[in-house]
């Protein structure tokens, strides 16, 4: 299939101009490589059709098989993200949630089925590490008394400080303490 | 009788959405943007300083530090960096990363997983547009890693392979062009697009004794001799490795993308219309040759 549409040079009687700067009167003479110039157009993909002739085109057959089109369906996302299905083990370290059922307080997974438990690096150097516990609901006074206890337990040398925000169900750590506030959550259920 | 002014500002009111911060503009007039002063001292230096290059905007040409020698002169030529924005790029996602999606029930393991269903599960980044070829399956997590899955990427070294064959699964390195790359990383969209779907080109120079080697599963490596190397590879790691012809999912952990091919199952040249949910498969015999070799 041809992609360039071509401009006579011979045939057209608006293109003087550029005759007259060819230098040579191609009028007379059959020189079909001079005698067209090719037109690029500035993106392929929205150029016009090369010929309104369907005959240039080719045919083409439908199939409506579904053996083919669920090859198509596995080509598409789930639109949502669906919750995991039970399994005997699970070896990625990954756990379902199961909360203790007499808790003050609940925590909320996020809509990866994850802990909503970040490290994020902060200040004007990135070097300010604070954890957050997010989606905290209920008595969040309660888990943060808890984790506090759980954090000095593994580092009993450090001096840490938190921040509670009731509203945003949030608690902020002073410090690099992810893994082993959610290696607890993970124990207890959470 | 005609409706009045205010009877009508209060239907549109209706149907608008509700007034609230976010679609209030400031009362016009409000803003006003700090005029140049003129005049004997209104004027004065307009923002540009006392005196110097700012002042008079006749800055030094870029490199020049006034008399030292420059930084750009100061060091040798550091070849080892040459052509570092050409060379191809694989982001990692390492084999814990994988057992995790495959737990959350992100990537399902009882079809074959290609790049498509790792960029849609929405847990991989990778942009065609920055020489990103694929995935680059790393070991991390390999000690781990328990699923039995037919798997295809572009990148995988010899603790991966072994991983993946020890629990029963297939592993296949395969190299894609960037127009594949942009269908894969969002067949969705691509689909949408109602282009035919391309072939896939051969690798590059530099690429060909990868994808043809054997030992690392290449797609275009001798399956008979892969079949030796997987024997070969339990040996080395020291794993008896499982019967795949046995297993009843033999078909699932055997079935392969032919070098041409983009996605499973549907040819290069194929148009997919999405809406009538039907196939355009091309009849012309000179296009038919084209899309296969």
């Amino acid at each position: 299939m041809a992609t360039m549409k071509t401009l006579s040079l011979v045939s057209g009687s608006g293109f003087k101009g550029l005759r007259r700067r060819l230098g040579i009167d191609l009028s007379t003479k059959t020189l079909p490589a001079i005698n067209s110039v090719p037109v690029r157009y500035a993106r392929f993909k929205s150029s016009p059709l090369v010929s309104s002739d369907p005959s240039k085109y080719t045919g083409f057959e439908i199939s409506r098989n579904p053996e083919e089109w669920k090859f198509v369906q596995d080509l598409l996302p789930e639109p949502v993200i669906k919750t995991p299905s039970v399994k005997p083990q699970y070896t990625s370290g990954w756990k379902p949630q199961n909360p203790p059922a007499d808790a003050p307080y609940f925590i909320q997974r996020t809509a990866n089925h994850m802990l909503p438990v970040y490290r994020v690096q902060g200040g004007p150097d990135k070097m300010t590490i604070r954890t957050k516990v997010r989606y905290v609901q209920g008595d969040i006074w309660a888990l943060d008394e808890e984790l506090r206890a759980v954090v000095s337990r593994a580092y009993p040398k450090e001096i840490f400080k938190t921040q509670v925000n009731e509203i945003a169900g949030l608690i902020i750590f002073r410090g690099d303490y992810a893994s082993v506030i959610k290696e607890y959550l993970l124990s207890k259920g959470w | 009788m005609a409706v009045r002014g205010y009877e009508k500002a209060l239907g549109l009111l209706r149907t608008l959405p509700r007034v609230c911060l976010y679609n209030i503009a400031p009362i016009p007039g409000s803003n006003k943007r700090s005029k140049r002063g003129r005049g004997q001292h209104g004027g004065d230096k307009h923002g540009a300083g006392n005196k110097g290059s700012k002042a008079r905007q006749n800055y030094m040409r870029i490199g020049y530090e006034t008399g030292n020698w420059p930084y750009y002169l100061k060091f040798p030529f550091e070849p080892y960096y040459l052509g570092h924005h050409l060379k191809r790029q694989y982001p990692p996602l390492s084999l814990g990363q994988l057992q995790l999606m495959i737990d959350t029930d992100r990537i399902n393991p009882k079809k074959p997983v290609d790049l498509v269903q790792i960029c849609n599960s929405g847990l991989y980044k990778i942009n065609p547009q920055c020489k990103h070829y694929g995935v680059h399956l790393t070991d991390e997590g390999a000690d781990n890693f328990t699923a039995k899955i037919n798997i295809e990427v572009q990148w995988a070294s010899e603790p991966v392979i072994a991983a993946v064959e020890r629990n029963g699964g297939t592993i296949t390195t395969a190299f894609f062009d960037p127009p594949s790359l942009f269908a894969l990383t969002n067949a969705k969209k691509f689909l949408e697009s109602g282009e035919p779907i391309p072939k896939r080109m051969i690798p590059p120079e530099d690429a060909i004794s990868y994808y043809t080697d054997p030992k690392m599963r290449g797609y275009l490596a001798d399956p008979d001799q892969i079949s030796w190397d997987r024997l070969v590879l339990a040996q080395k790691y020291g794993y008896t490795l499982p019967k795949i012809e046995e297993d009843p999912d033999y078909e699932m952990l055997t079935f392969r993308k032919d070098p041409r091919q983009i996605f499973y199952g549907l040819e290069p040249g194929w148009v997919v219309n999405l809406i009538d949910r039907m196939i355009l498969k091309p009849t012309d015999p000179e296009l038919k040759e084209y899309y296969k070799g």
